[in-house]
């Protein structure tokens, strides 16, 4: 079961946003499109680094805790980290947003 | 090049968009700060869990080896660059729909 470790953890990264993406108080319900496309525009060159320093040697991935399924050289899990985490990024900053104004 | 001097450079441009090349200027408002506490508090959660078990090894040729607990120094700057981004593309582009990009951000805001 410990190979589904990275990937349970970034399940329960996004679950916020997949139960709050539509919540009423917040603005992103209408700038679901934007948030995508931000994500997006950031996650390209976050991936491309991230291909080329996995190569070099930078970091590397525990097999032990990953599935061993591979996109280019990077687990499925990470190259899911740059989607997960800014839409949970994007959850908390219209969360903010919300609490601010009130 | 290490992933120390990669790093910085990121989060340099990082800043840059935020405040030269797009002028949304979030990192002024008290709202982002407030909103990256909250995101370090979920980063020391989940960037702990990938660098504690490890699920991430890193190079000790690639970082200066400053740890936070188990997190590398690095990786804040590495959230910062990550995340910035992200809000200030997608406070920018909300703000192109309706006009006015900072107002927006900014109506968002207490204020």
């Amino acid at each position: 079961m410990e190979q589904y470790t990275y990937l349970l953890l970034m399940l329960l990264t996004l679950l916020p946003f997949l139960f709050k993406f539509r919540d009423a108080n917040l603005p992103l319900r209408h700038s679901l499109r934007e948030a995508f496309l931000a994500t997006g525009i950031v996650a390209l060159p976050f991936l491309i680094w991230d291909v080329v320093v996995t190569t070099a040697g930078h970091w590397q991935f525990s097999p032990r805790y990953t599935l061993g399924v591979d996109i280019i050289n990077l687990p499925v899990e990470e190259v899911s980290f740059f989607i997960v985490v800014p839409l949970a990024a994007i959850l908390v900053w219209d969360t903010t947003g919300y609490f601010l104004k009130r | 090049m290490t992933y120390t001097q990669i790093v910085i450079i990121a989060a340099v441009l990082a800043l840059l968009l935020d405040l030269v090349v797009l002028r949304t200027r979030l990192v002024l408002l008290r709202r982002y700060w407030i909103f990256m506490a909250v995101m370090l508090v979920f980063f020391f959660i989940v960037n702990g869990i990938l660098t504690g078990l490890p699920v991430v090894m890193y190079s000790s040729h690639a970082i200066t080896g400053f740890r936070v607990i188990t997190i590398p120094v690095e990786d804040f700057a590495y959230m910062y660059a990550l995340i910035t981004p992200t809000i200030v593309l997608y406070e920018w582009m909300k703000g192109r729909k309706i006009g006015g990009i900072r107002q927006k951000a900014m109506n968002d805001n207490d204020e």
